[in-house]
């Protein structure tokens, strides 16, 4: 059974990150085994239009206006014409949301329900659950998600947290973690030597990645141990910081700053280390360290959100989001590289085996098979579950969904069906169903995608 | 379309008409104008009519106003026609018409009746030579929109998809050498994919130069 698949988020290509590759790799990899698969986004600049990337993956850049960081205005029923006319002529079952931050993919879900679509929703990101704009992006999650048919996670704990904001049934909530192309991220031919230890740093330097914590710890780490050297990559507003408090402590031979860094330069980068540092504040997945460990350094990395799930225990040191902890974790790790006792060239073939896209897009597809013997709901139980989402929103959901139904009789006037061109499809691919484990670990030489090196900045 | 070489008119879909007027030449036509005596077509004609027989009768009345001395022929007759209006309503309609409402009337009476209500867009393929289109004016008077484009500035005709308001439509466009827009081809009317299809067949097989040594 293969199924036409859209997906619809704010975030994808040109723009760089780790949302973008995700929806990216997993629509490539659904595509492989049969499936077709939209991808819906707003446009960049003049990336305005229909575009087809490598494996026959059609982008629809609708033009939209963009309010906050690549995000759309959210209205609540503009965005119900264009992807009535996508879905009828794309033929699509499934309409797949990514990210709760997106507009695009809120309005999109709500749309899909009212159409009699099937609906998933991947979120990528943790959330708190006291600021203002936390309470808001949940209301609405709660909103959209009460009546999603699948929500898919990035990790049990982004799971836990997307099941309390969202007041969700854990049942339908399942956690497909990130993979990662590890032919792109082999180990050194040949290790670094260990006289010298070098201590890889790279992420978006924002104050959530725990850049502040980076300043605290690293002029004690180079007071402490002699010939340990710093490599840090990445830009942000916190770089400003970390190079005071380079020129503060005289460490301009031993820290050195890269800048941004593009995504397929990261492995040249990690390679010339031992250790990789990662002192985030809130991680959902934290697909860099995974990176790391499979270019085969050894992670120190801080035990917030979804990290302790990422990578086995003898690949990491785990240190409480603290300046005194991460110092000990890193100088246990500094002793355990010199003395021998782990052995980080080793990481790569077990990470090979842990992730790998096609395993993700496997898991998808279980979920597409299950959510398509779901049956559709009808209207006035959908209501009813919008109703029960709060005293005042309640009602105000309820007369938003009774809105779009009404939208969706104007539009099936206005622009009868009969009317929308059947768009063509992409050659299918030949269903590999049954797949050999050698071959899954083989990726084959499609995996390297050129197009990945648009990418500037390292998620 | 080579042994078809009839220069009729046939409807290949519905909505495009093909001629061939020459073995070397194929010309493909998407209109919306009406069949001739369908109801459209005969609405918009009873429609115009009424226009143009509301404005002549308002001249006419004027005409008899002014001289009045002479004769009231078209106030006379239609008193006799109609005894029982007011002779007082209708002079006092003679006056109340100046000279200039009526020309402005009479101007967009005049533009009204010159409408053609319907688009027509065509693609004129000259083996060889190039292609032709054509994009008909909203009015008679006015040009149709054409452009010769020849072949050695052609650089590929394609079809492809595109966001108009709120809908996705798709398009044929030619590339033209030099030039940093594509020329879409049928602009207003933007037919459904089957005849832009069909239309992208014929005219790849025209402009190709191993087509042409055929």
């Amino acid at each position: 059974m293969s199924y036409n698949i859209a997906m619809v988020s704010d975030f994808f290509f040109p723009q760089p990150g780790g949302v973008e590759s995700h929806i990216y790799q997993v629509s490539s990899k659904l595509v492989d085994r049969g499936h077709k698969v939209v991808i819906i986004t707003h446009s960049y600049g003049d990336r305005t239009g229909v575009r087809y990337l490598a494996n026959g993956i059609k982008v629809y850049y609708v033009p939209f206006w963009v309010v906050y960081r690549e995000s759309a205005l959210p209205t609540v029923f503009s965005f119900f014409p264009i992807l009535r006319q996508i879905v009828l002529r794309e033929r699509i079952d499934i309409v797949h949301g990514h990210g709760s931050l997106s507009a695009f993919c809120q309005e999109g879900l709500l749309h899909a329900k009212t159409m009699g679509l099937k609906t998933c929703f991947t979120d990528h990101s943790l959330f708190g659950f006291a600021d203002a704009a936390s309470i808001l992006t949940n209301k609405l999650l709660k909103f959209t998600l009460s009546d999603v048919d699948h929500v898919i996670c990035v990790s049990h704990t982004c799971k836990e947290n997307t099941v309390l904001r969202a007041a969700l049934d854990p049942f339908t909530v399942s956690a497909i973690p990130n993979a990662l192309v590890s032919k792109d991220f082999r180990p050194a031919d040949s290790p670094p030597p260990t006289s010298t230890i070098t201590i890889v740093v790279i992420s978006r330097l924002f104050p959530n990645k725990g850049c502040d914590l980076l300043v605290a710890t690293i002029p004690r780490i180079c007071a402490q141990h002699e010939n340990v050297r710093f490599i840090i990559g990445g830009s942000g507003p916190k770089a400003i910081d970390l190079e005071q408090m380079i020129e503060k402590n005289v460490l301009q031979d031993r820290v050195e700053m890269l800048g941004p860094i593009r995504h397929e330069d990261v492995r040249n980068v990690m390679i010339r280390g031992q250790i990789y540092l990662h002192a985030s504040l809130t991680e959902a997945f934290g697909t860099v360290i995974v990176e790391a460990a499979s270019c085969g350094l050894y992670v120190v990395c801080t035990q917030v959100g979804g990290i302790p799930e990422v990578l086995p225990s003898e690949m990491t040191i785990f240190a409480k989001p603290e300046e005194d902890d991460i110092f000990a974790a890193t100088s246990r790790a500094i002793h355990a590289i010199k003395s021998g006792t782990v052995r980080p060239e080793m990481f790569h073939d077990q990470i090979r085996q842990m992730y790998s896209w096609t395993d993700v897009a496997e898991r998808t597809e279980k979920v597409y098979d299950g959510i398509m013997r779901l049956r559709s709901s009808r209207l006035i139980d959908r209501l009813k579950r919008y109703y029960g989402c709060g005293v005042w929103a309640g009602k105000l959901f309820v007369l938003c969904a009774v809105i779009d139904y009404l939208l969706m009789m104007f539009l099936e006037f206005w622009w009868p069906r009969r009317n929308i061109d059947v768009a063509r499809d992409w050659p299918r691919k030949r269903v590999v169903r049954k797949e050999s484990p050698s071959q899954t670990d083989a990726e084959g030489p499609e995996e390297r995608n050129g197009w990945v090196s648009d990418m500037q900045d390292q998620e | 379309m080579e042994q078809e070489k009839e220069a009729t008119q046939k409807p290949v879909l519905s909505g495009l008409r093909v001629r061939n007027p020459t073995p070397s030449t194929i010309e493909y036509t998407v209109t919306t104008r009406p069949e001739r005596w369908s109801r459209r077509f005969t609405t918009a004609l009873v429609l115009k009519a009424i226009v143009v027989g509301i404005i002549l009768f308002f001249i006419l009345l004027k005409q008899d106003y002014c001289d009045n001395g002479l004769q009231d022929g078209l106030r006379n007759s239609i008193l006799n026609l109609k005894p029982d209006i007011n002779p007082k309503h209708l002079d006092l309609l003679r006056g109340r018409v100046h000279w200039y409402y009526l020309a402005l009337l009479g101007f967009s009476g005049i533009w009204i009746a010159s409408l053609r209500g319907y688009t027509e867009e065509s693609l004129l393929v000259l083996r060889g030579l190039g292609v032709q289109v054509t994009t008909s004016s909203s009015s008679y008077f006015v040009k149709a929109n054409t452009r010769f484009i020849p072949t050695s500035t052609i650089q590929d005709i394609f079809i492809h998809e595109g966001f108009v308001g709120f809908e996705v439509r798709f398009y044929m466009a030619i590339v033209v050498k030099d030039e940093s827009e594509v020329v879409v081809v049928f602009p207003k009317l933007l037919p459904r994919r089957e005849i832009l299809e069909n239309v992208w067949r014929g005219s790849r097989s025209l402009y190709e130069p191993e087509a042409k040594t055929q």
